[in-house]
C-alpha cells in the first residue's frame, strides 16, 4: 500500500533548481534513504513533503489524497510525523509531560482548559517511554536530558501522534556512535511493528546502508539513482559523484 | 615543529549542551591543517570557540605567546587570527568594498599589511563587483569575499569552516590554490572539512574529532594512506 | 487647498522632530538590540538643558544654532556615560530585562530632572526672530517651523552620509546586520556601542531641544516622546532610518489632519495605521526580519505544581489574609487588598509572559479596562456590583483578543513595544474623553455597599482567579502553550496551533487584569488614569521578574514584596529615583529574579 507518491516535483529559489522533477514513492513498513552531498536537495524535498515550502511543480499524495500546499499542522493532522535534525523538546517539561502533551494534541484535546493534563494519557506515555527506552528518565525535566536521549525524546513525540509516514532529519546527527547505532534499529524496529513508512536523510553511510529498505540519490536537485542499498551502493555513477573512490 | 596555537583541556557548548569535552589540538606553524569530523562532531563549535564566539567553560588556548582563553572575540582578532565562517556571513547590507573595509586593520608591528589593491589582484571577480551589493554576487564570489574580507585584518592564523561547501567544483580548484599560495606567504591555516577529498587536496596535517574530543592526528599523508582511519573516525 | 497645505507643514514640521528621536532609537536598537526606553528622557534632558543654555545665550539665530549644538553634544555625553555606566554591563541579559534597567533610568532621570530644574514648564522666550512668520498659499506660517521641515532630511541626509561615506558608519551598517561577526573581525565592540549610544542620545537631545521653540521643558516630555518614538520605530522597521524617517512623515501629517478633523481621537488613529503597517509588513515599512532574537540567555526551568512546603506557605499566608480584618487597622486593610490585586494582576501578566511566551510592556491597559468598565457600569447604567464585577473582565477580555489577534504572532521586541502602544492609546481615552471617563479627575464613587464585606469578595476573587489560572496552566491547553513556546517547530508538527494558543492566552490573561482591575475600583471607590500609566504596567512587569518568571509562585511573592516595597518607597520623597535604583539593581545581580536566584544557590 502507497503511503507517500511524490510526483515531478520542482522547486527554484532564485535561479537555482534545488528539487528538479523528483518522483518516488514509499509503501507502508519500508524506510526509504534520501541521501547526496550537502546541497542536493535533501532538506528542500523534506520541507516540501511536509508543508514548510511550497513546490512550484508536482504532486505530493499521502494515502491517495493530494496534500501538496497544505500548512505543516494540517499535514501533521493527516499522519506525517517528524523528528528533527536538531532535537528538540519541551524543555520547561519532564519527559512524561511531554509525551502527555503530544498525545493530548493527537486526539484534540490541546483546547481543554479544566482537565488535568498530568492526570490523562499515563498508561499511554508509559507504553510509548518503553519503547523508546526513557522509562528511567520520566521525571527529568527535557530541557537536562543527553542529546541521545533528547533525540529518543524527539522520536517519542512524534509517534505519539501515531503517524503512517516518519520524517527524519538526519537522526544521527550529533549523536556517539552507539547511540546512533541504537536508535537507527529503534526505527527499524518501530517500522516493522506499527507497518510505519519513513523517510529519512543521512550523513553517515553506515546506517543507511544498515536499515534503509531502499535508498534515493540526489544530486543537484535530480534523483541521480535509486534502489535497494546494494545496488546504489555498486552504481558507478553514485560511487563517482557521490560516494567518492574507494568506498 | 613549532606550533602558532596549542588548544589543552578545552570545552565548550551551547546551553546545556557540550560539545567540546576537552580538547587538546595543535597547529603547526605555516601549515595548513584539516579538520576533519562527521556533522555534529563539533568542527564549527570549536572553531567559534578558538575565535572567542563561543566562551570557553575550561580549558587553556595559547595564540603566538598569548592566552586568549575567554578574550572577546575582536581582541583575539587584534592578536592576529582570522575567521571565515561556514555560512560566510558577508554584510549583504554592504558593497563589496565596503565589506573589505570592515576588516581592514593595519598590522600592529608597523609593517605593510594588505592593500585592496593587493587583495583585488588576488581576486580579479571581487575588484570588477567592488561596488556591488554583497548581496548580489554569486556564492563563490561570496565566499572569496568572505576570506579577503578577513585578510584585509593581516592575520598570521585563518580559520575557515567548511569552505568549500555548495560550490561549483571549477571554483573549490581557484580556491585550492589560492589559499595553498596564502599558505606559501606565511599564514598558519585550520580549515574544518567535511570533504576528505578536499582536504586531502588542500592540507599538510589532519586532526580528527568525534563526539567532541579530538581522536586522530598525523600528517595528510597519513590519513590517506590508511583509509581504514577514515572508514573508521569519519564514517566515509 | 491652503488647508492641506498647512496642515501639510505643519505635519512635515513635528515629523522632524519625531525623526530626530527616532533616528537616534533605531540606530541604538540596530546596533546594540537594546531597546532604549531611556531615549525620551535624553530627550526631555535635552529640553532641559536647552532650555539652561539658551536662556544664557544672546538671542539671535547664530547663538541659538550654537546652543542647540552644545545641548546635543551635552545629551551625547550622557548616553555615551549611560552606555559606558550600566548598558555595558547586560548586553547578554534577556531583552526584558534590558527595557526594564532602561525603565529604571527613566525614573532616575524623572526625578533627577525634577530635583535640578523644578516641577514648573519651562517655555523657552522666544526672541522676535522666533516669532516670524511667512505667508504660505495665504496663510500665516511659523518661520521656525519651515526651519524645522528643513532639518529632518539634511539630519537624515547627514546620517546617511556618515553610514556610507566613513569607515566608522561601514562599522555601524555591518553591525546592525551582525555584530558578532564585526567583533570576528577585530572591530572593538565597546566603542562602537558607546559612540553609537552618544550619537542616538545626542539626536534625541537635538529633538528635544528643537521643539522647545514651539513648546516648553516639562517632566512629561520622556514618556510621550518614547511612546511616539517606539511607534515610528516599528512602523518604520527597527534598525531602519530612511523607515524611521518615512513613518514619521506618515504620522507626523497624520496628527496634523486628524487633530483637525478627529481631535481627540489621534492617537487612536496613530495605532489604527501601525496596525495596517505591521498586518501588511510585520518588519515595519522598511525593516527586514533580523532573526531569532537569542533565548539561550533565558534559562528554561522546569516548571512543576507546587511542593508541600510551598503548598503550607501558601495555607499560611491565605490564613493571614482570612484573618487580617482582625489584626490590622484601615491602612493595613488598603495594603492587604492591594497586595490580593497585586496578586492577580502580577498572575495575569505571569500567564501572558510565562507559558505564553509574550512580553508585555502594556498591561496596565487590561487592568484599565477592567478598572473603567466597572466604574463606568455602576455610575452610568447602574449596574450592581456583582454585574460589574463580571463586566468588566469580559470587556478586558473582548479587547486583548481583538488586539491580540493583531499582534500574537510578533515575537519578543515587537510584541512588547506594541502592547506598549496600545496601553498608551487606552490611557490617551481615559485622559482625553472627558465626558465619559472624567478625565484627569477619574470616575468617582464607585463604593461596595459593605466595605468590610467587600474585603472577603476581593480576597475570594483574587485567590480564586489565581488557582483558576493556575488550573488552566496545567490542564492540556495550558501544556500545548508551553509546548508552543518551548519548541514552535517541534509543537507544530504535532498538531498544536500555536497562534490561537496564544491568543486565547492573551485573551485569558488579559480578562483576568481586567478583574483585578475591577476589583482595584471598588477598593478604592475610583477609577483613574494612572491605572493605565506605563509605570502601572512596569509595576506588573517588576512583580513577575522580581519573583522570577519560571512558576506561578514566582509572581505572587513578587506582587506582595513588591507592594510592600512600594508602600515604603511611597512614603518619601524622590521615591521615582529609589524605584528606578532598585530596578536597575535588580537587573544587574539578579538576571534571573529573586526565585530564579534561589533556585541557583541550592
Amino acid at each position: 500500500m502507497t503511503v507517500l507518491a511524490v510526483t515531478g516535483l520542482q522547486k527554484r529559489f532564485g535561479g537555482v533548481r534545488a528539487v528538479d522533477d523528483v518522483t518516488f514513492s514509499i509503501v507502508a513498513g519500508e524506510i526509504l534513504a534520501l541521501i547526496g552531498p550537502n546541497g542536493a536537495g535533501k532538506s528542500t524535498c523534506f520541507n516540501l513533503i511536509n508543508g514548510q515550502i511550497a513546490p512550484d511543480h508536482g504532486t505530493i499524495h499521502l494515502h491517495g489524497r493530494d496534500i501538496t500546499g497544505l500548512a505543516p499542522r494540517q499535514i501533521a493532522r493527516l499522519g506525517v510525523g517528524r523528528s528533527f535534525q536538531i532535537a528538540a523538546g519541551f524543555a520547561s517539561m519532564t519527559v512524561r509531560q511531554n509525551l502527555q502533551t503530544a498525545f493530548a494534541a493527537h486526539h484534540r484535546q490541546s483546547w481543554r482548559f479544566w482537565h488535568d493534563a498530568m492526570g490523562a494519557h499515563i498508561a499511554e506515555a508509559e507504553a510509548l517511554l518503553a519503547r523508546v527506552g526513557l522509562v528511567a528518565q520520566a521525571d527529568r525535566a527535557a530541557g537536562v536530558l543527553a542529546y541521545g536521549d533528547l533525540k529518543r525524546l524527539d522520536l517519542a513525540i512524534a509517534l505519539a501522534g501515531a503517524p503512517g509516514l516518519l520524517l527524519m532529519d538526519e537522526p544521527g546527527a550529533g549523536m556517539a556512535l552507539a547511540e546512533r547505532g541504537a536508535l537507527m534499529r529503534l526505527v527499524q524496529k518501530l517500522a516493522r511493528e506499527d507497518g510505519m513508512a519513513v523517510l529519512f536523510t543521512e550523513h553517515d553511510m553506515a546506517a543507511v546502508f544498515a536499515i534503509a529498505d531502499r535508498v534515493v540519490v540526489l544530486n543537484r536537485g535530480k534523483i541521480l539513482a535509486s534502489g535497494d542499498p546494494a545496488s546504489v551502493r555498486a552504481d558507478p555513477l553514485v560511487q563517482a559523484r557521490y560516494l567518492g573512490a574507494g568506498r | 615543529m613549532t606550533y602558532l596555537l596549542e588548544a589543552s583541556g578545552l570545552s565548550a557548548g551551547y546551553g546545556r549542551a557540550t560539545i567540546l569535552d576537552g580538547i587538546a589540538c595543535a597547529l603547526p606553524a605555516g601549515a595548513i591543517t584539516a579538520l576533519l569530523g562527521r556533522n555534529g562532531a563539533g568542527k564549527s563549535t570549536l572553531i567559534k570557540t578558538l575565535i572567542g564566539l563561543l566562551p570557553p567553560r575550561a580549558g587553556a588556548i595559547r595564540f603566538a605567546g598569548h592566552e586568549i582563553a575567554g578574550l572577546p572575540p575582536w581582541r583575539i582578532a587584534r592578536l592576529g587570527i582570522g575567521y571565515v565562517p561556514e555560512e560566510r556571513r558577508i554584510f549583504t547590507d554592504l558593497t563589496v568594498a565596503e565589506n573589505l573595509m570592515v576588516g581592514a586593520r593595519a598590522p600592529d608591528d608597523g609593517q605593510p599589511g594588505w592593500t585592496t589593491a593587493q587583495i583585488f589582484a588576488l581576486f580579479p571577480n571581487l575588484a570588477e563587483r567592488a561596488h556591488a551589493s554583497a548581496r548580489q554576487i554569486s556564492g563563490g564570489e561570496q565566499q572569496m569575499l568572505a576570506i579577503a574580507r578577513t585578510l584585509m585584518g593581516n592575520p598570521r592564523l585563518l580559520l575557515l569552516d567548511e569552505p568549500s561547501e555548495g560550490l561549483a567544483p571549477v571554483i573549490v580548484d581557484e580556491m585550492i590554490a589560492m589559499l595553498a599560495r596564502l599558505r606559501d606567504g606565511g599564514i598558519t591555516m585550520l580549515v574544518a572539512e567535511q570533504n576528505l577529498a578536499f582536504a586531502g587536496r588542500l592540507a599538510d596535517h589532519a586532526l580528527i574529532i568525534e563526539t567532541g574530543q579530538v581522536t586522530w592526528t598525523g600528517t595528510m599523508a597519513a590519513l590517506q594512506a590508511a583509509p581504514e582511519i577514515a572508514a573508521l573516525r569519519l564514517g566515509v | 487647498m491652503s488647508f492641506f497645505l498647512t496642515q501639510t507643514l505643519t505635519g512635515l514640521a513635528s515629523a522632524s522632530s519625531l525623526f530626530l528621536v527616532a533616528a537616534g532609537l533605531t540606530v541604538i536598537f540596530g546596533v546594540t538590540r537594546v531597546v532604549n526606553f531611556a531615549h525620551g528622557s535624553l530627550c526631555m534632558l535635552g529640553a532641559f538643558i536647552g532650555w539652561s543654555i539658551l536662556t544664557r545665550l544672546p538671542r539671535d539665530p547664530a547663538w541659538f544654532a550654537l546652543g542647540v549644538l552644545a545641548t546635543a553634544a551635552a545629551t551625547a555625553l550622557i548616553g555615551a556615560a549611560l552606555e559606558i555606566g550600566l548598558l555595558r554591563r547586560i548586553y547578554r541579559a534577556p531583552e526584558l530585562f534590558q527595557l526594564l534597567a532602561t525603565f529604571g533610568v527613566v525614573l532616575v532621570l524623572a526625578d533627577a530632572t525634577l530635583w535640578l530644574w523644578g516641577p514648573n514648564d519651562l517655555p523657552l522666550p522666544r526672541p522676535p526672530w522666533l516669532r516670524q512668520f511667512v505667508m504660505i498659499a495665504g496663510s500665516r506660517f511659523p518661520l521656525f517651523d519651515l526651519v524645522l521641515i528643513a532639518i529632518g532630511p539634511l539630519v537624515l541626509g547627514g546620517l546617511l552620509l556618515v553610514f556610507h561615506r566613513t569607515r566608522w558608519g561601514v562599522l555601524v551598517r555591518a553591525a546592525t546586520q551582525d555584530r558578532d561577526m564585526v567583533a570576528a573581525l577585530g572591530v572593538d565592540q565597546r566603542l562602537l556601542f558607546t559612540s553609537v549610544f552618544a550619537l542616538g542620545a545626542g539626536l534625541a537631545g537635538l529633538g528635544g531641544v528643537l521643539a522647545l521653540p514651539a513648546g516648553s521643558a516639562n517632566l512629561q516630555i520622556d514618556l510621550a516622546v518614547i511612546t511616539e518614538a517606539f511607534v515610528i520605530v516599528v512602523v518604520g522597521g527597527l534598525g531602519s532610518i530612511g523607515g524611521a524617517y518615512l513613518a514619521a512623515v506618515l504620522i507626523g501629517v497624520l496628527q496634523a489632519f486628524g487633530v483637525v478633523v478627529l481631535p481627540g481621537a489621534t492617537l487612536v488613529l496613530v495605532f489604527v495605521v501601525m496596525a495596517v503597517v505591521l498586518v501588511v509588513r510585520p518588519y515595519g515599512l522598511l525593516g527586514r526580519d533580523r532573526g531569532q532574537s537569542r533565548t539561550d540567555a533565558e534559562a528554561v526551568i522546569l516548571q512543576r505544581p507546587a511542593g508541600p512546603w510551598q503548598i503550607t506557605a501558601a495555607g499560611i499566608g491565605l490564613a493571614l489574609f482570612l484573618a487580617a480584618p482582625l489584626l490590622v487597622g484601615p491602612f493595613g486593610m488598603a495594603i492587604a487588598t492591594e497586595m490580593l490585586v497585586a496578586m492577580l494582576f502580577a498572575a495575569s501578566l505571569h500567564v501572558m509572559m510565562g507559558p505564553g511566551g509574550m512580553p508585555s510592556f502594556g498591561h496596565a491597559a487590561w487592568f484599565g479596562i477592567g478598572a473603567y468598565g466597572a466604574a463606568l457600569l455602576a455610575q452610568n447604567l447602574a449596574t450592581p456590583m456583582p454585574l460589574a464585577l463580571a463586566g468588566a473582565p469580559i470587556l478586558a477580555g473582548l479587547a486583548a483578543f481583538a488586539v491580540g489577534a493583531f499582534i500574537v504572532r510578533l515575537s519578543g521586541v515587537y510584541l512588547a513595544m506594541l502592547t506598549l502602544a496600545f496601553a498608551q492609546i487606552v490611557w490617551a481615552v481615559a485622559v482625553q474623553f472627558v465626558g465619559l471617563t472624567g478625565g484627569d479627575n477619574g470616575v468617582l464613587g464607585v463604593w461596595p455597599a459593605d466595605p468590610r464585606g467587600f474585603y472577603y469578595v476581593a480576597l475570594a476573587l483574587c485567590v480564586g482567579g489565581v488557582l483558576v489560572l493556575r488550573r488552566i496552566m496545567f490542564s492540556p491547553f495550558g501544556f500545548a502553550l508551553r509546548a508552543g513556546r518551548d519548541a514552535p517547530a517541534r509543537a507544530a508538527a504535532s498538531g498544536i496551533d500555536m497562534t490561537a494558543h496564544r491568543l486565547a492566552a492573551f485573551t485569558l490573561s488579559g480578562a483576568a487584569a481586567g478583574l483585578a482591575g475591577a476589583i482595584f475600583t471598588y477598593s478604592k471607590g475610583s477609577a483613574f488614569p494612572t491605572y493605565i500609566s506605563v509605570s502601572h504596567s512596569v509595576d506588573a512587569l517588576i512583580m513577575v521578574l522580581l519573583g522570577g518568571i519560571g512558576s506561578l509562585a514566582g509572581p505572587i511573592i513578587g506582587a506582595i514584596a513588591y507592594t510592600g516595597l512600594f508602600d515604603l518607597l511611597l512614603a518619601s520623597d524622590f521615591w521615582r529615583a529609589r524605584l528606578g535604583a532598585v530596578i536597575i539593581a535588580l537587573v544587574l545581580f539578579f538576571p534571573a529574579g529573586l526565585a530564579g536566584w534561589a533556585e541557583r544557590r541550592r
